[in-house]
């Protein structure tokens, strides 16, 4: 056999994979979310004159070039260890994805050489700053680029079309369906991952801070990552209802597997991560208000109604359809899945979750930009509203790796086979010939 | 010992609901949390001079 079948001892390859992929991601994500928050912030700064904006954007841009090496490092190891752990799959999917591959490759050139240009010309374009803040949204122009790319795949591995001839292979392998949705998903988490990511770094620095222009600018900090982290959150029930519809139309076993199946336990994870992110941000801006420089206590009693319904609706989410609630370590009660837990089926209540919390959240944000509208008393934010940042960035980290694990752990439709790609290669990399979507591919590649 | 050391040189159960599996799901994360941290908290400590 011209391949040998390595393995990693211990963790076994497939722990190898997914430590290099999810840690890529978290560097990634934070790189193309962090560029284009910092290249608005520059425009902010120079439309508004405001020295907090200029100063946040520069400083963000220094800590990306630095934070580059890091997120390129993992990618470059991530490839390596596919190409020598999965050899056939790796193969499989270069075929069908060379030029996706190729075009990622360069976008990701493009993405680190106008990156390292944009904060190195920072003083030699101070006087050309539209200039300069085009360079900032070029470099995340490219990096959106390099993500839509990755996102063919990643979407094709869990819903493959099924590609029948050469003239259909982009249509039907890159557009396959979910690739949109997961490409405006991914689109609309890197602002609020990063957001967030900058809000909890400010409670931080705020705590520590002895000087009084630092705490500040680091309230300031706050405010400003939190408006992007949860106002992009918001925005993820419709967009990621649309991904999962895509799933369940194109790939009904893996849909079951992670909404109803063995690892439904991981969904119901995932909405206590944003439960906590909700509540905190909603009690965050809560008690931003009271430092409005134009008191509004009307706004302000209507946020605290708003976070009561934060509470309520993000309950409502996390309730579990039934007892069977981990299985893999034998965390069940009563009769398992025949044991319905009320108010914890999928229609009407999670529903009724999932709008309300988008309601809710928009209604809040809106109250909230109003006050900031008339500005804010900086430097006298309360310890504890630090530590809702704070907490914010924790655990937007572990929705991010909950949420990775989620879309791959649905390919494994039960462990009975686990598919690498859905329907087509399993996780020993054996194609399975019927249904594979890329069998006429594999067969008809070199004659 | 033998049995633990065969064990772990296993393939393929990171996602079965065996103990191995389980242990090597945690080991993931860990991992991931650790790198993610230590990379930066580099990169923030080569940094914070300037």
């Amino acid at each position: 056999m011209p391949i040998g079948n390595l393995d990693v001892p211990i963790i076994g390859k497939n722990v190898v994979i997914a430590v290099l992929v999810q840690t890529h991601i978290l560097f990634a994500t934070f790189i193309i979310g962090a560029v284009l928050i910092a290249a608005t912030s520059e425009y902010l700064g120079m439309v508004t004159k405001q020295n907090n904006y200029e100063r946040f954007a520069r400083t963000l841009a220094r800590f990306v070039v630095l934070l580059f090496a890091s997120g390129a490092a993992l990618a470059i190891t991530f490839v390596l260890a596919l190409v020598t752990l999965f050899p056939v799959f790796f193969s499989i999917l270069q075929n069908i994805f060379f030029w996706v591959f190729l075009v990622e490759a360069f976008m990701f050139l493009g993405q680190i050489i106008i990156v390292y240009a944009w904060y190195n010309v920072w003083d030699k374009l101070a006087y050309r700053k539209s200039l300069h803040v085009v360079f900032g949204f070029i470099a995340g122009f490219f990096g959106l680029m390099a993500m839509t790319m990755i996102d063919a795949v990643a979407s094709f591995m869990l819903t493959p079309a099924e590609v029948t001839s050469e003239a259909s292979l982009v249509a039907r392998s890159f557009l396959n369906q979910t690739m949109v949705p997961l490409n405006m998903h991914r689109f609309v988490g890197n602002f609020s991952y990063a957001g967030f990511l900058i809000a909890g770094w400010a409670g931080w620095r705020y705590l520590r801070t002895t000087r009084e222009d630092d705490r500040e600018y680091y309230d300031w900090m706050g405010h400003f990552g939190l408006l992007w982290g949860f106002g992009f959150l918001i925005m993820q029930p419709i967009i990621g209802y649309g991904y999962l519809k895509g799933i369940r139309e194109s790939s009904p076993d893996a849909f079951n597997t992670i909404m109803l199946g063995s690892k439904a336990w991981v969904f119901n994870l995932l909405v206590l991560w944003i439960a906590v992110l909700s509540i905190a941000s909603t009690a965050y801006f809560v008690h931003k208000l009271r430092f409005a420089i134009r008191p509004m206590e009307t706004l302000r009693k209507l946020s605290v109604g708003a976070l009561g319904f934060t509470a309520l609706f993000t309950v409502l989410n996390i309730i579990p359809a039934d007892a069977d609630l981990i299985p893999q370590i034998g965390l069940v009660f009563g009769q398992g899945e025949g044991t319905q837990i009320p108010l914890g089926s999928m229609y009407p209540w999670k529903y009724i979750g999932l709008i309300g919390l988008m309601l809710v959240g928009f209604f809040i944000v809106a109250l909230y930009l109003r006050a900031s509208a008339t500005g804010f008393h900086w430097g006298r934010a309360s310890r504890w509203s630090q530590y809702a940042l704070m907490a914010c960035a924790f655990f937007v980290v572990l929705t991010m790796i909950t949420m990775g694990y989620t879309r791959e752990t649905a390919r494994r439709v039960d462990n009975n086979p686990a598919y690498l790609i859905n329907d087509c290669v399993t996780l020993d990399q054996t194609i399975v010939k019927e249904g594979c979507p890329a069998t006429p591919i594999t067969e008809g590649a070199g004659g | 010992m033998m049995e633990l050391a065969l064990l772990l040189l296993q393939q393929g159960t990171t996602a079965n609901p065996a103990p191995i599996g389980i242990f090597r799901f945690f080991v993931g994360f860990v991992l991931v949390v650790a790198v993610y941290t230590s990379f930066l908290g580099f990169t923030y400590w080569i940094s914070k001079d300037e």
